[in-house]
């Protein structure tokens, strides 16, 4: 139980629950959830050309022949690209940093994935990358960053995520915060 | 704007509080340490979710409980809203209507208030940091929106002097990046402070005038770190600066050095000005910050008085009293005092028969009518 309530959102009534529950249920539940946990650190790791989680070298993702390599996608972790793989607006490969600059945090570029970025942009034929950090102070900085090490090579489109009023949003009820940056980024059309 | 319905929980020493204050005057009074400025900064929490006093999160937790939490009904006149703020020793939380604000701005817009404590009388004699504090805080009432800039600036200036700190020789990329985010987010922020004070300068001046019995002239000018209010100015000037920001590990240039000057008849009142005239100038800044939001929402926002009548004399006691009680202004005001013969006396006739005060005591963390 002590384990089971070290994880996030569970706490110790929950953990007492999970317990009883896998208690009732057939000895084999619990020896396959066993199982796969203690196979999951060797069985799930890192794309080693993307950082995305993956169970061999490379991630489906990266294997898939369908995807488009020439167009990658930066982004901060994973919650995010999933996140942006479930618009289907985006049919190019990732590059996932695992992080976002900080100097109060310490984080530095050595911190983030990002030899291996510069390295696929240079040696595979990429030539749009589109960043898709938060647009918070972290986020926007990473973007700023990642955008000047790009730029000192000579082939590829670099782009930013568009913020603003979101689709459907009644211009109302948008946030003020949000509503004043749009209208300061504002589009001709 | 009002204040219908206030329930407090565990706010530093108040217990369980229920208020249904009255929709003009509100007098709290009580003895020193009670709690009665513990009140006003629960009613405070609401439109600015952050203590007038700088405080950490636990301190703002009763002792021994594990939340604080405001709630208040509000009345726009055309509708009501409730509001509801908690605070635990991680986090400050605001609820609208019963769902969670995903933007602070968004929520701390709902209700303008003002507030006036006994240290806001040394604003003109203190440090350029108090100065800069009370006009943030006015720019921030007045334009929520603005919060979001404020932060933003904060926080990228914070990545920049860290960055100037950390150990070894500051990568010149990263110097960069960050330059473009203090520049951007800094121009805003000097954008927001001169906007307010355009429209703030002829108010203000109009209400020292009238305070004074003299008629005194007194201006208050923003006097910027970068006299060119652009980003690029800005930018340029950070760049410009940088050898010395490494050698100092800090931004010396920017809106967070800015001063906000005030001179009475054309001389610095910092060093010309007697005792006398900084709470006329103070007084004066604080009844044209509330004009200006009165006239700007067209609405009168809510009053926090905490204890002022008995720092200022009484001739300017008067006039703010004057100010609240007059025509020009309708909105709802909450006093603490020791003693409510320091405040009723003000007051016009009849307004407890007509429902318009209601008086308060506060003693030991426990209010009663």
């Amino acid at each position: 139980m002590a384990s089971l309530a070290r994880l996030p959102g569970v706490g110790e009534r929950t953990a007492t629950r999970y317990a009883f529950f896998l208690l009732a249920q057939a000895p084999t539940l619990a020896a396959e959830l066993g199982e796969s946990l203690s196979g999951l650190h060797t069985a799930v790791r890192h794309c080693a050309q993307c950082h995305n989680l993956a169970t061999a070298e490379r991630c489906e993702l990266c294997l898939d022949p369908r995807r488009d390599a020439s167009r990658l996608c930066v982004v901060e972790g994973l919650p995010e690209l999933i996140a942006i793989e479930r618009t289907g607006e985006f049919n190019g490969h990732y590059h996932v940093l695992h992080g976002t600059l900080s100097p109060v945090r310490g984080i530095g570029p050595e911190a983030l994935k990002l030899p291996s970025l510069l390295e696929r942009v240079t040696a595979q034929s990429v030539t749009e990358v589109i960043l898709a950090t938060n647009a918070d102070v972290e986020g926007e900085a990473t973007a700023m960053y990642v955008a000047r090490l790009l730029h000192r090579l000579p082939q590829v489109a670099v782009s930013r995520l568009a913020t603003g009023v979101p689709m459907g949003g009644d211009l109302e009820f948008v946030d003020q915060g949000t509503l004043a940056r749009a209208v300061r980024d504002r589009r001709a059309l | 704007m009002r204040l219908a319905d206030l329930r407090i929980a565990d706010y530093r020493n108040l217990g369980l509080v229920h208020l249904i204050p009255s929709p003009r005057f509100n007098v709290l009074e009580g003895k020193n340490g009670q709690g009665k400025t513990n009140l006003l900064e629960a009613i405070w929490l609401l439109s600015a979710l952050k203590p007038f006093r700088t405080s950490k999160n636990v301190d703002l937790v009763r002792f021994g409980a594990t939340l604080a939490e405001v709630r208040a009904v509000l009345d726009s006149g055309d509708g009501e809203r409730t509001l509801r703020v908690q605070v635990s020793r991680e986090a400050r939380r605001i609820w609208v209507d019963g769902k969670v604000a995903k933007t602070h701005g968004e929520a701390l817009g709902q209700v303008a208030m003002v507030v006036f404590t006994p240290e806001d009388l040394a604003i003109t004699k203190g440090s350029p940091s108090g100065r800069r504090r009370f006009l943030d805080r006015a720019v921030f009432t007045l334009w929520p929106a603005s919060l979001d800039d404020f932060r933003r600036f904060q926080h990228a200036l914070d990545e920049r002097n860290a960055l100037l700190k950390a150990p070894g020789v500051p990568d010149d990329l990263l110097l960069d990046v960050y330059d473009d985010q203090v520049a951007t987010a800094g121009a805003l922020v000097g954008h927001w402070r001169r906007r307010y004070l355009e429209r703030f300068a002829p108010v203000f001046a109009a209400a020292l005038a009238e305070i004074t019995t003299g008629g005194l002239e007194g201006t208050l000018t923003l006097q910027p770190s970068i006299a060119e209010p652009s980003r690029d100015a800005l930018h340029q000037a950070l760049v410009t600066a940088r050898p010395r920001d490494r050698a100092r590990q800090s931004t010396t240039r920017g809106p967070q050095h800015d001063e906000l000057d005030a001179s009475l008849d054309g001389r610095p009142l910092r060093t010309f000005g007697s005792q006398g005239q900084h709470r006329a100038f103070v007084l004066a800044m604080k009844i044209a910050e509330i004009r200006l939001l009165a006239r700007e929402l067209g609405r009168d926002p809510v009053l926090l008085l905490d204890d002022v009548s008995s720092e200022l004399d009484d001739e300017r006691n008067a006039a703010l009293m004057r100010t609240l009680v007059g025509e020009g202004f309708g909105g709802q005001v909450f006093l603490s005092t020791t003693d409510r013969r320091h405040v009723l006396p003000h007051l016009p006739l009849g307004v407890f028969d007509s429902g318009q005060a209601a008086c308060f005591t506060i003693r030991d963390g426990a209010v009663t009518l």
